[in-house]
């Protein structure tokens, strides 16, 4: 099975071409903004660079967030528009799913802790087991709400915010990559799904920024 | 030719193809009013959720429609701004993928261009021509000399008009979107009760301005005795707030098509959302005639934000072969008179 991987949900920009567990092609370009030009030039690199086309694909794996809601969004686009034109299946794994699932693949003896950035002084958070499974969703919190989780056993903390939230816990932590989503560990993720009834949706875990007016805005009421 | 064009600057989520035969073959359009009617207003991160959600099934929808596959097409348009920001990427990657595919050119359209061009679907008017773009985001006087060539005689120094028709709509408690509403409210009411001033009467050239009727229309509504505003007063504060919007672009357009005259237009062509304002459509059609022009205006449902006119102005760019790189960047700012194609 041959998967196109990418994902531009935090600061890079990662594509990869998978196929039956060898990468053909990948790129991983730095950018904390930018993924809206840079990614569907790297996603033609990285099929040029392996020599195939579209058409022998199987399967679209994109990260669904959470993330930047930008990076969320271009990367959905682009690979439900991919998936419209080439009549692939189009599969959606969490950015968390996937920082974990390389912190596992990597060997760890601990739970796995990831930490992304939020902004506004909050963290993405994802609490998984020693094998890689998640105790609950992602949640959006404050730092110090963050550490609380973690408050019992040992963790290996992944992520852009891991060293951040490392600072906060009393107990053992680690900090070892990865920071970023990596798009092979997606593709290879994407081959083992069952298949989607419908494109995947983006997981932004904080509603939109929208307050209503009070009176609707009326000056009388 | 055949180009397939996506629309998602602002609360419309859009897609159509249109043919160099001037016929469109499909527009498929949801509308997000719904969405952002309790907010009196569109909210950038609800448009662009939604516009996420709904866009790839709308492209299925137009295909569909037309009974075309993306083989069939020569080309992929979006508009890639000017707009709000989140929904302009979404379409834009939408078309990106499409395109690369499909091997098909990318068109990385003006989302003002193509209300500048919707009158060379609907009624073939040859280049030059005086334009007046009147929407909730924009409002300016343009001479089009040609597909990606515009010289701006004159824009807003604040608000745009159908800015100032949303948030007066919204002072009522009449609704969203504002300008449809203010004109149904105004049928009723007494345009001379409220006196509303005119803005940048008398001054030289064509610029324009609306805060300022916007501000005076809240000193209106704080000066009526306590209590819930009337229906008449409501009706009344529309009537005298489109006929004071209506004067003002009236005249400044006269002196708009002094500026234009040395150019010979061959019409004088209204587009944007404002431009579905009847009152004004015949004060500037009387304008119009009285110096000689034919006045031009898009079917309503082509005033409005749609994906027609950005389809439209894709196979006129790709006609020129004025064709965009998968490297584009989305624009949240894009000012017309700069609007010149890279030839690809």
């Amino acid at each position: 099975m041959r998967v196109l991987a990418f994902d531009a949900t935090m600061a890079t920009c990662s594509v990869a071409l998978w196929c039956d567990g060898s990468v053909e092609a990948s790129l991983c370009d730095p950018m904390v903004h930018g993924q809206a030009e840079a990614l569907v030039p790297a996603v033609e690199s990285v099929l040029k660079k392996a020599a195939c086309s579209y058409d022998a694909l199987d399967r679209i794996a994109v990260t669904v967030g959470p993330g930047s809601f930008t990076g969320v969004r271009v990367g959905l686009a682009t690979a439900r528009g991919l998936g419209v034109a080439t009549e692939c299946p189009v599969i959606g794994v969490l950015t968390t799913v996937v920082l974990a699932e390389e912190a596992r693949l990597n060997g760890t003896d601990t739970k796995i802790a990831v930490a992304i950035d939020a902004r506004r002084a909050e963290l993405y958070v994802q609490c998984f087991d020693q094998d890689g499974e998640a105790g609950r969703d992602p949640l959006c919190l404050l730092p110090a709400d963050a550490a609380k989780l973690l408050e019992q056993d040992a963790w290996r903390l992944v992520g852009d915010s891991a060293e951040k939230l490392s600072g906060l816990v009393s107990n053992e932590v680690k900090i070892s990559g990865p920071v970023y989503p990596n798009a092979t560990v997606l593709a290879a993720m994407a081959a083992q799904q069952p298949l989607p009834s419908a494109p995947p949706g983006p997981v932004y875990i904080r509603p939109p920024d929208a307050a209503l007016p009070k009176s609707g805005g009326r000056l009388r009421p | 030719m055949r180009v397939l064009g996506i629309e998602t600057s602002c609360d419309e989520t859009a897609v159509a193809i249109v043919d160099d035969g001037r016929t469109v073959l499909a527009h498929a359009l949801a509308s997000q009013v719904e969405d952002h009617r309790p907010y009196g207003g569109v909210v950038p991160e609800i448009a662009a959720r939604s516009h996420l959600d709904r866009l790839d099934g709308l492209v299925v929808k137009a295909l569909s429609s037309a009974n075309l596959k993306l083989s069939d097409l020569d080309g992929i348009a979006a508009t890639a701004g000017p707009g709000l920001i989140g929904g302009v990427i979404v379409g834009v990657m939408t078309a990106k993928a499409l395109a690369s595919v499909h091997q098909k050119p990318f068109l990385a359209v003006n989302h003002l261009e193509g209300h500048a061009l919707t009158v060379r679907l609907t009624n073939d008017v040859p280049f030059p021509y005086l334009l007046l773009l009147a929407s909730g985001g924009h409002c300016q006087f343009l001479l089009a000399n040609g597909v990606g060539n515009y010289t701006r005689l004159g824009t807003t120094l604040d608000d745009a008009a159908g800015e100032c028709f949303d948030k007066v709509a919204k002072m009522l408690g009449l609704g969203f979107p504002g300008g449809p509403a203010v004109e149904a409210a105004a049928r009723g009411g007494d345009s001379k009760k409220f006196p509303l001033p005119r803005p940048l009467r008398g001054r030289q050239g064509c610029d324009l301005s609306f805060s300022g009727l916007k501000t005076a229309v809240r000193h209106c509504i704080e000066a009526l005795p306590p209590g819930p505003l009337t229906k008449q007063d409501a009706g009344d504060i529309s009537a005298a707030l489109q006929m004071a919007i209506v004067e003002s672009i009236v005249e400044r357009a006269e002196n708009a098509l002094v500026m234009a005259a040395a150019a010979k237009p061959n019409a004088f062509v209204a587009a944007g959302g404002v431009a579905a304002n009847s009152s004004l459509r015949n004060a500037l059609a009387a304008l119009s005639e009285h110096n000689g022009l034919p006045f031009v205006v898009p079917p309503l449902e082509l005033c409005t934000d749609n994906a027609v006119m950005i389809a439209w102005a894709g196979v006129e760019r790709l006609q020129l072969g004025l064709t965009d790189s998968l490297g584009f960047k989305p624009r949240p700012r894009w000012p017309l008179d700069q609007a010149v194609g890279v030839a690809a």
